[in-house]
């Protein structure tokens, strides 16, 4: 962990939102990119607070008030370097299986696709497959993507791409998959239909920028 | 899955029975040895005989199972777990560990948390993620509002060029007309019928440049939009192309450069540009003979698209003037059009274009055209009223 990071987890460990804020401030100040905070920063930061969870050393109150806090460092953080762009082509919906404390990696994905100038849509925790197919339905997105951390969660997500393929569409959308679920074993994301699986929020950025993005903007 | 001998039960206290939290004996072996029922109820399965590595949900559980089991954590803390069976999962809860004798297991005792709070907690967490996903659609449509305010103002100060140009440049002829059409007044000495023949004529050359006056202000209003299929452009054999529709006069040479990109554009600004540019560096010429340069330098985002000629140059007062509409430094033969053309072309594409030059020292037009088209496929804001 770079020392931000150590930094930062302290002040989560702490449940100090305004210092939260004063370490993150800092590092865009010193120029730091906002994709380098996400994964140099947040990322490893969240990563530890779930470490200590199950070293039993954070309770799951504490686990759930650094995720609020890094939400809205995420909401600060994304509102001072965004700049609106017109040529937003491809179109990406988000949903995620678990529940809120789950969904920082999911929104870190949207945000960081949103810097390559896609139109990302994202649905927050525990959407009905019904109300997700019918979005996609409207929307025609290039891609959707879901994430599940824990294995019952899968299931969740393997019925969602079941209804996406079965329902009657002008195009398929590519979907992703991720999370801790499919960490372990990453073939498992094929074995429920899904066409790709990231380690990280980066990772995925890459793999739907070559897999999607560079096709839907070409001529 | 391996069948486990059964265990032996053991029964619970009517005290635990009662406990409002999940109570479930588990021995040295890790397997349940007794229950409260209530994880048997949540879980909708039968947990007596089970072992606890099938009853929590995820490895991290088990993590934390393993180190109750060992008893290397002797503290008196609360441990979070999950449990888990087929495709139920229940939120975490926490308990304390009751250690028996040695290789007698233990209890694991919930600690129950007021349904009141639980309700309150995960609204509190449901707010919060509506919360931030607001103040993202927030930042996203704050973002697209600043673009689109830009965009009009760009908009708003072009229409006001726009119709300055048109009132004051396209009077010239008008009053020039005027002029020769004058008939044989009081103050005037009658035309003899050779002068009425050389005005008549120069009433329709008038007419004729005004003509392409208002055609060049119908190209210039028209360049805003865009819209049109990109297409992957070999530039440099479209501007060689360019070369020979121009049919450069004997004593003017124009060399392309071997490694001009190949760039996705709309095709027909992009030819507009470089036809403006390289026809008027063949119109203004000094003496008969030119050397034009088109080459390219590779500038990050975009590309750096230099024309260069050796002619007569243009002085600092005239380069503030060379982009204004009906600008020209030969009334009789340009329209004031080209220049003016290209930068809107440029700038409608999130380019930029500039000059360098000094009388007597040649011209180089820099045209910056970005790598990746932008907003080809966007609507153009409403307030564009000239591009209407």
């Amino acid at each position: 962990m770079t020392s931000t990071s150590s930094e930062f987890l302290a002040v989560l460990r702490r449940g100090d939102r305004r210092a939260a804020f004063r370490v993150i401030d800092e590092a865009l100040d010193a120029g730091t990119e906002l994709r380098e905070i996400y994964l140099g920063v947040v990322q490893p930061a969240m990563r530890e607070i779930g470490r200590l969870w199950q070293e039993n050393e954070l309770t799951v109150a504490e686990e759930h008030l650094a995720t609020a806090i890094v939400q809205l460092v995420m909401g600060r953080a994304f509102e001072r370097v965004f700049v609106w762009r017109d040529s937003r082509t491809p179109v990406l919906i988000a949903a995620c299986a678990d529940e809120e404390r789950h969904q920082i990696g999911l929104r870190m994905l949207c945000d960081l696709l949103e810097m390559e100038g896609w139109d990302t849509m994202y649905l927050g925790a525990s959407v009905p497959i019904e109300s997700l197919v019918d979005l996609v339905r409207k929307h025609e997105p290039d891609a959707v993507a879901m994430s599940a951390t824990i294995a019952p969660h899968v299931v969740r997500v393997r019925n969602a791409i079941a209804a996406i393929r079965a329902a009657d569409l002008p195009k398929q959308p590519v979907v992703a998959v991720g999370g801790r679920a499919f960490l372990s074993d990453p073939s498992l994301a094929t074995r429920i239909g899904a066409d790709l699986t990231a380690a990280d929020a980066s990772d995925a950025v890459r793999l739907l920028e070559e897999q999607v993005g560079r096709r839907v903007r070409a001529p | 899955m391996m069948t486990l001998p059964a265990p032996p039960t053991v029964a619970l206290t009517v005290d635990l029975a009662e406990w409002p939290g999940i109570v479930i004996r588990i021995s040295a072996d890790a397997r349940v040895m007794a229950t409260n029922g209530r994880l048997d109820a949540l879980l909708g399965v039968d947990i007596v005989g089970r072992s606890m590595m099938e009853l929590l949900d995820h490895d991290s559980s088990w993590q934390k199972w393993e180190r109750i089991a060992s008893g290397s954590d002797t503290s008196e803390r609360v441990w979070e777990l999950i449990f888990g069976a087929s495709d139920r999962v229940l939120d975490t809860g926490a308990y304390s560990v009751m250690r028996l004798g040695k290789n007698e297991g233990c209890w694991l005792i919930e600690h129950p948390t007021p349904p009141l709070l639980s309700a309150l907690a995960s609204e509190v967490a449901l707010v919060n993620t509506d919360l931030a996903m607001a103040q993202r659609t927030l930042v996203i449509e704050r973002a697209r509002l600043a673009g689109a305010l830009i965009e009009v103002e760009r908009s708003n100060s072009a229409l006001d060029e726009f119709a300055h140009a048109v009132s004051h440049d396209l009077k010239a002829p008008l009053r020039a007309i005027r002029e020769y059409a004058d008939v044989p007044g009081a103050s005037r000495m009658a035309k003899t019928e050779a002068e009425s023949a050389r005005d008549f004529r120069r009433i329709g050359e008038l007419a004729s440049r005004m003509r392409r006056m208002i055609d060049g202000a119908l190209d210039f209003a028209r360049a805003g939009q865009s819209g049109s299929r990109l297409e992957t452009l070999d530039t440099g054999a479209l501007l060689r192309d360019i070369v020979v529709f121009l049919a450069p006069p004997r004593g003017v040479t124009i060399r392309i450069a071997p490694d001009l990109p190949v760039l996705d554009v709309e095709r027909v600004p992009f030819e507009q540009v470089f036809r403006n540019l390289l026809s008027n560096a063949i119109t203004y010429r000094r003496g008969d003979n030119a050397h034009v340069e088109v080459s390219v330098l590779d500038a990050g985002a975009q590309w750096e698209f230099i024309v260069a000629d050796d002619g007569p140059g243009i002085s600092e007062l005239e380069q503030q003037q060379i982009w204004r509409l009906f600008h020209t430094s030969r009334p009789g033969e340009g329209t004031g059009v080209g220049l003016a053309l290209v930068k809107r072309i440029v700038e409608s594409q999130q380019g930029t274009v500039s000059v360098r030059s000094a009388p007597g020292a040649g011209s180089e037009f820099r045209v910056r055209w970005p790598k990746q088209a932008a907003g080809s496929q966007g609507p153009r804001s409403a307030g564009d009223a000239v591009t209407r």
